[in-house]
């Protein structure tokens, strides 16, 4: 069975420079992970200490929104949970976030938010010292100074929605939007993106996913970042996934053709389905690979355990006959570790480009 | 003689050094919580103690790396009781809010912050 989730999450993800989306475990170190990753990424002459540190604060602002409402968390019969989502595209940087609310809470919470979205500067400038000032203001931030700060932090309208899923609990959808460059006036991306990804995400049963340039993003946040979702597995288990994730993610940044602007974009993700680890990676590569990486992977497919170890050694002894792409051993390495056959999917992405998507089961 | 109050940092939360002897009056690193109350708990309490006898003069710093909204929230609490001391117990009092070179929006929440208490302070761009 072809696994394609990491193929439509592309599509869905085009534009993306840079992507980061996380449905798993949430606590307070998934933004310390977020946030590394997004330090890696920042890296452009147009990335100030000022704009850095911006986006640090929408990110605990907004990550901290589910935190508050997150000790709802799921019920039985709700197979989504909460959404928090890193996007960057040519002009803009967009930080979403999904949660569980009440549905009594609703009506002020879209008080709040319509207020703050229909003030002037001035205007928001005064409510937000009037606010400050305020003694009686309840701990749990239930005055919206969050909200007012994002708003002025970032000269842009919030996008939010809410939707029903019962008769006491809706799904509320949060963005925000950092221009990169004050002069981008392509439209935003809406919260309907924001959904569509949640249910790619869900459909395919991952909790992480991102999208990015291998090359330069630190590995290392993400590694620990499926570390914290490893719960109660095995050792031994853990330690498969692992080590198929570094090899993955080792696969893109080696063999990921470089983008015009010379990334080697690719995209990554990791779900967790009833004790079963799925590992995704996908990047672009030149057609003309295409036939050998498929004979590859389909003689690698057809060997039973006791002959990949043989090849494996024999590999490890004398390297490949054809180094023109292989030149490790990671391949065999993620078959012997998956306990299904390798899935891979290619498909044409532009001229000259195919997309070629690899998924592993541990 | 009020002891010092010592708080070492942690990734959410700030390191704070208050020494009444010494006169020093520091907050800084990071100050993210999401309970800010907990957090900020012993520096209230602190400078509650403190608004009983206080310096004459007192220079206090904060010098944060991050913070969040709440955060804020908090900050202008501490920055009401040095109002007080310095209305009350006529102490001289000087806030030195240190911000990022470049970051307009941390250096606006200096000036929001002298507007919402009625105190002077100091803007001064951080040091590494």
């Amino acid at each position: 069975m072809q696994d394609t989730t990491n193929n439509s999450l592309f599509e869905e993800l085009k534009d993306d420079t840079l992507s980061f989306i996380y449905l798993g475990k949430f606590d307070n170190t998934v933004l310390g992970f977020a946030t590394e990753i997004l330090k890696g990424h920042m890296t452009q002459a147009d990335d100030t200490e000022g704009k850095k540190n911006k986006m640090s604060f929408l990110m605990i602002e907004s990550f901290q929104n589910i935190l508050r409402y997150g000790v709802l968390g799921r019920e039985e019969n709700e197979t989504s949970g909460e959404i928090f989502m890193v996007r960057k595209t040519k002009g803009s940087y967009y930080i979403t976030t999904g949660n569980f609310v009440e549905n009594a809470n609703i009506g002020p919470t879209r008080e709040k938010l319509e207020r703050v979205n229909s003030l002037t500067p001035e205007e928001l400038k005064k409510l937000f010292l009037e606010t400050l000032q305020n003694k009686k203001i309840s701990q749990q931030g239930g005055a919206g100074l969050g909200f007012m700060e994002m708003v002025r932090k970032t000269k842009e309208k919030l996008d939010f929605d809410f939707v029903k899923i019962s008769d006491t609990r809706s799904f509320f959808y949060f963005q925000i939007r950092l221009k990169n460059t004050e002069a981008d006036n392509s439209p935003a991306l809406g919260i309907d993106g924001a959904k569509r990804i949640k249910t790619l995400m869900e459909n395919g049963k991952r909790f992480i996913a991102m999208k990015g340039d291998f090359n330069r993003s630190a590995v290392n946040p993400i590694l620990s970042m499926a570390e914290n979702n490893f719960g109660e597995n095995s050792i031994v288990k853990q330690k498969k996934v692992y080590h198929i994730l570094v090899e993955m993610l080792q696969n893109i940044a080696k063999h990921a053709k470089p983008t015009e602007e010379g990334y080697h974009l690719g995209l990554f993700s990791m779900g967790l389905d009833k004790d079963v680890y799925t590992v995704s990676a996908t990047n672009g590569i030149e057609p003309a690979k295409k036939v050998k990486l498929e004979n590859y992977i389909k003689s690698l497919n057809d060997k039973n355990k006791t002959e990949l170890d043989e090849y494996y050694k024999v590999i490890l002894r004398n390297g490949h006959d054809d180094k023109t792409i292989f030149s490790g051993l990671g391949l065999i390495d993620i078959a012997r570790d998956s306990i299904v056959k390798i899935d891979y999917a290619f498909q044409e992405y532009k001229e000259n480009l195919h997309l070629f998507s690899l998924t592993a089961k541990v | 003689m009020l002891e010092r109050l010592y708080i070492e940092a942690t990734e959410t939360t700030p390191r704070v050094f208050f020494d009444k002897e010494e006169s020093k009056f520091i907050i800084s690193g990071r100050s993210l919580p999401e309970d800010t109350e907990s957090v900020y708990e012993p520096i209230m309490d602190w400078l509650n103690e403190f608004e009983q006898d206080p310096n004459p003069e007192i220079e206090f710093e904060i010098n944060f790396d991050y913070y969040n909204s709440t955060s804020l929230k908090k900050v202008v609490d501490i920055l009401v009781i040095l109002k007080r001391i310095e209305t009350e117990k006529n102490s001289k009092v000087v806030v030195v809010w240190y911000y990022e070179d470049g970051d307009e929006s941390s250096y606006e929440n200096g000036e929001d912050l002298c507007y919402a208490v009625d105190l002077p302070i100091k803007l001064k761009v951080r040091e590494e």
